[in-house]
């Protein structure tokens, strides 16, 4: 064994565990008859000594007092974690490591979802379907008598069969029908009547709207006072 | 004596008492490491305060596969590894300030607190070149020597093999040699 390789092993050679058998043997033996590595080990058996009789550091008497502190601290967190967000109390329970602002962007989504859906079902719940386009038009023109009007749009006044209709012509010559009359489908047998503004008509979605319009002057009421 | 191991189940079911004893009983150990690992008071409490909080967050992740000690070892050095990160950048800043600052023709002092902590000179000079060794060799240095630990429990801390350890050691030694015989021959 060269000075090199047994250098190698020097510091620690009692402890080494690469060095077994006749690999420690030979180590030994060059050792023994090497000064140069004598005087190297000597120097590092010194050093070993020297850092071995080091004084370990003591603590801070308060050191633990403020740690166990820390600690309770950060256990009451824990245990409210849940209320303040609950997002990440949830990534946490789950021991996934995502970044706080994904988390919190995550939350404010969900907060804005939820914030939208309340304010949905507070002022526009049970509201009226409208029909579109062509089929509102036809729809509040032509009435079942005894019926409200399909259109809720277009017939918030009801129509009783018993309402006397006020009407216009408004063709002329051979063709000019009276719209006061109601007439026949032929194809069906049913009987329709045109759906006129009537003063002597009913209104049947009146109290939703009132409601609805008190609901929305109170909100706006409420921000504008909060502003 | 109650093994670690029953504390660590009673805090993972919310008993933080059951930490604080854990606390107790290692905290001279990870104050030890940290205080040759940075080789000064001041960081070596910030930074075992730093490793219970670390551990008792993520106290969950300890699957019992080795000692808990061993465990909190790794947790300390991950730590006093991130201090002398910190320091490092520090330092560099310090450096820059000298530089003007000479350039000014004004002097500054650093490190005199930090120093009055260590009490006999020899701890001083010893403490000095650990400090002046590369992060992987004091970590050795510091679990062998100082913390009294076995090979293998070093190896299983620094997630290496035996050998590994073994000859960081080694190199630890003759740089540590190197730096020490001009006080001590």
């Amino acid at each position: 064994m060269k000075c090199e390789q047994t250098r190698e092993h020097l510091a620690l050679h009692r402890q080494d565990s690469r060095l077994t058998g006749t690999k420690r043997q030979e180590f030994l033996k060059h050792l023994r008859g090497c000064e140069n590595c004598q005087i190297e080990y000597e120097g590092l058996m010194h050093t070993a000594t020297v850092l071995g009789n080091l004084e370990a550091p003591t603590p801070p008497p308060e050191l633990l007092g403020n740690i166990q502190n820390k600690i309770r601290e950060i256990h009451k967190q824990n245990q409210t974690a849940f209320f303040a967000n609950p997002f990440s109390w949830f990534f946490n329970k789950i021991n996934l490591d995502i970044s706080p602002r994904f988390v919190n962007s995550v939350a404010l989504i969900c907060y804005l979802v939820v914030s939208v859906f309340i304010v949905k079902f507070a002022f526009f719940t049970d509201a009226p379907k409208q029909p579109l386009g062509l089929t509102a038009m036809e729809a509040s023109r032509l009435v079942r008598p005894g019926q409200t009007s399909p259109s809720q749009l277009g017939s918030l006044k009801y129509n009783s069969v018993k309402t006397k209709q006020v009407l216009s012509t408004g063709v002329i010559g051979e063709n000019a029908i009276d719209l006061s009359r109601p007439f026949v489908d032929s194809k069906s047998g049913e009987m329709w009547h045109t759906d006129t503004n009537n003063q002597d008509t009913e209104t049947v979605d009146a109290p939703y709207l009132k409601t609805m319009n008190e609901k929305l002057t109170l909100f706006w009421s409420g921000i504008k006072t909060n502003l | 004596m109650i093994p670690d191991d029953v504390y660590v189940h009673k805090t993972v079911e919310g008993d933080v008492e059951a930490f604080n004893e854990l606390v107790d009983r290692h905290q001279s150990k990870i104050y030890g490491l940290a205080f040759r690992m940075l080789g000064n008071a001041e960081d070596a409490e910030d930074a075992t305060q730093e490793t219970f909080l670390e551990a008792y967050k993520s106290i969950k992740t300890f699957r019992f596969q080795s000692q808990f000690g061993t465990w909190l070892y790794r947790v300390g050095l991950n730590t006093c590894n991130q201090y002398i990160r910190k320091a490092k950048s520090r330092n560099r800043m310090i450096e820059a300030y000298t530089e003007e600052s000479s350039a000014r023709g004004l002097t500054v002092e650093h490190n005199v607190p930090e120093r009055k902590a260590l009490k006999s000179e020899q701890s001083q000079v010893v403490q000095a070149a650990i400090d002046r060794l590369p992060p992987k060799q004091r970590e050795v240095v510091t679990l062998f020597y100082m913390q009294h630990l076995k090979y293998k429990e070093i190896a299983e801390i620094l997630d290496c093999s035996i050998g590994t350890v073994a000859s960081r050691l080694n190199k630890a030694m003759q740089n540590l040699k190197a730096k020490l015989e001009k006080y001590y021959y």
